[in-house]
Formats: structure tokens, C-alpha cells, sequence
């Protein structure tokens, strides 16, 4: 009975650190994709850990540990973010444009332009989407997740997170022309 | 390939899929570092020296505040009657020399327990 606390701490230690090697990078990439700021990204992604580890004696769903995790990274997220004043700052320019598709903006010539943009006009267009659309969009790539997990962490429908990820994707092509435009 | 990302790709799948960023790499260790951050910070014995000196200024403040209550109580009066415009008299319970010690003493207990907080530095590991 003495030695039980210990055991199950060490257990615990292990597992948190079976989750670092394995969700680290993403949830890293996913703040990243979020806000733009190597610093900041850091930051929530310590936060977001600290977190995990202290939840993590009382949670006992083990096959939605990915999903439990990602939910608190995006809640972090947008707390730290918010802190930071970028959320309010980058948001409105394109809510008015919520309602494009892909197909408005398809050819050719704009993707061998887009080709050219670079990691951080990427992360940049990323971080000026609407905050469901980044989430949707970021999860679905970076965590290589199903529509019906984004779906589940973001605790919406899954049309809807279709429908965001649809819409972020007309979106980024619209932002990456400008930017390319703007360099050019 | 997933089921469900079999839609037609185009050039924002490709920037998406070749965006990723290796992380730091002291951003990992850090990680691994936060079981032990946070069990020193949990189970970090309050050192002697430590609730010595915060003992010593507790009492001082109680002592400090004690002593000067009289002008105190006075001078907080004379401000609260120049700002709102009223006498004090609603206030009879800020007369009580236990109000202002009761109030003091939260004071520095906040002051000592953030004093202590402070140390183990989990939120920057």
C-alpha cells in the first residue's frame, strides 16, 4: 500500500511522456498553424501539456485520449491567443468572405502562384482565418484526423466541420494570392 | 488514405500537407521536465527560513497597521468623504480596529502566497 502512490505516479510519468513523443510536434505545429509566433507556440504548447498532466489521473477514456488532448490545445489556444490580442485583430477582414468555395478561385495559373509562398505567409493566412475555420482546417491537417474527430474536439456537427474546412481552404487560396501579389 | 479525404486535391492540400515546423529543440525536453516541475512545486516543504521571515512580516504588518489605525482610519474617512461626497458614518464598521486587521492580514497572506508561487515556475519550465 506504501509503495502504490509512487507506482501509479510513475505510470503516470510514463504515459504523459508516451503522449510528449507522440502528440509534441503536432500540438506544437497546431499552435504554430494558429498563431504565427515561435514564442507564443511554445508557450501553449507547455501550458497545454501542463494541463494533460494534471487531468490525466482522472481521465479514464483511453480511446479518446487523442480527442481529450487536442480539445484542451485548442482551448489554450484561443485563451493564450486571445491574451495576445490576435484573434480580434486578424478575424475581420474575412468573415465577410465566409461564403466562398474552392471552385470560385480553381485554375492553374493561381496554383503555380501559390506554389511559390512560403512556410510563414502559410502560417500567417492560417492565423487571419476565421477561428473555427483555422481550428477545423489545422486539425484536419496537421493531426491527419477524420472529419468525424475534428468534428468531436471541436464539438460541433460534421457538415459544418466540412462546411469550415471547405470554406478556410477558398479562403487561404484567396489570402496566399494576395500575398504572393503583394511580393511580387 | 482516409475515406473521407478522398475529395479532389488541389494546391492548398499540397502548401497544407508540406507546412509542418520541427519544434525546437529544447521544446521537447521542456516538455518531458513538466511530471518533475510539478511534483517539486506540489510537494515542496515550505523551508524554516522562509515561514520565519514571513512570519516576521506578518506581525509586523499587523503591528504596523494596529499603530496606525487611529490616522489611518482618519485619513481613509477624510478621502472616502471627499470622493463620494457623504459621511462615513455608513461605513461605522471601518472604525473597528479588527476590520482593518482582518483586512491587512489578507493582504500580506496573499502577498506570502504568491511569495510562494512563485518558486516552482511551472507555468515556464
Amino acid at each position: 500500500m506504501i509503495n502504490m502512490i509512487p507506482r501509479v505516479q510513475n505510470e503516470t510519468d510514463h504515459i504523459f511522456r508516451e503522449i510528449v513523443k507522440n502528440h509534441g510536434s503536432r500540438i506544437y505545429n497546431l499552435a504554430l498553424m494558429k498563431c504565427n509566433q515561435v514564442p507564443l507556440a511554445e508557450d501553449i504548447s507547455q501550458e497545454t501539456f501542463i494541463r494533460v498532466y494534471r487531468g490525466l489521473n482522472s481521465f479514464r477514456d483511453e480511446s479518446h485520449i487523442g480527442t481529450w488532448i487536442y480539445r484542451i490545445a485548442l482551448n489554450v489556444c484561443h485563451t493564450m491567443i486571445k491574451k495576445e490580442s490576435l484573434l480580434t485583430t486578424r478575424t475581420v477582414p474575412l468573415e465577410d468572405r465566409a461564403d466562398l468555395e474552392p471552385a470560385d478561385l480553381d485554375s492553374d495559373v493561381q496554383d503555380i502562384f501559390i506554389k511559390d509562398v512560403e512556410k510563414d505567409q502559410i502560417r500567417e493566412a492560417i492565423s487571419a482565418l476565421p477561428p473555427l475555420q483555422s481550428d477545423a482546417i489545422t486539425l484536419f491537417y496537421l493531426k491527419q484526423f477524420q472529419y468525424s474527430e475534428v468534428a468531436d474536439i471541436m464539438n460541433i456537427p460534421l457538415n459544418t466541420v466540412k462546411s469550415h474546412i471547405r470554406r478556410a481552404k477558398a479562403n487561404l487560396k484567396l489570402l496566399l494570392m494576395e500575398v504572393y501579389d503583394e511580393t511580387r | 488514405m482516409r475515406p473521407d479525404k478522398l475529395h479532389k486535391r488541389d494546391v492548398i492540400d499540397d502548401l497544407l500537407d508540406n507546412s509542418w515546423e520541427n519544434p525546437p529543440a529544447h521544446l521537447e525536453q521542456q516538455l518531458m521536465a513538466i511530471p518533475t516541475q510539478i511534483t517539486v512545486a506540489q510537494y515542496r516543504p515550505l523551508d524554516r527560513i522562509t515561514l520565519f521571515l514571513n512570519t516576521v512580516l506578518i506581525l509586523w504588518g499587523v503591528g504596523m497597521v494596529l499603530y496606525f489605525w487611529g490616522p489611518l482610519n482618519h485619513m481613509l474617512g477624510s478621502i472616502i468623504q471627499g470622493i463620494i461626497g457623504v459621511s462615513i458614518s455608513s461605513l461605522q464598521f471601518l472604525n473597528h480596529p479588527i476590520a482593518g486587521l482582518i483586512a491587512l492580514t489578507g493582504l500580506l497572506f496573499g502577498w506570502v502566497w504568491m511569495d510562494m508561487e512563485k518558486h516552482p515556475g511551472i507555468t515556464k519550465v
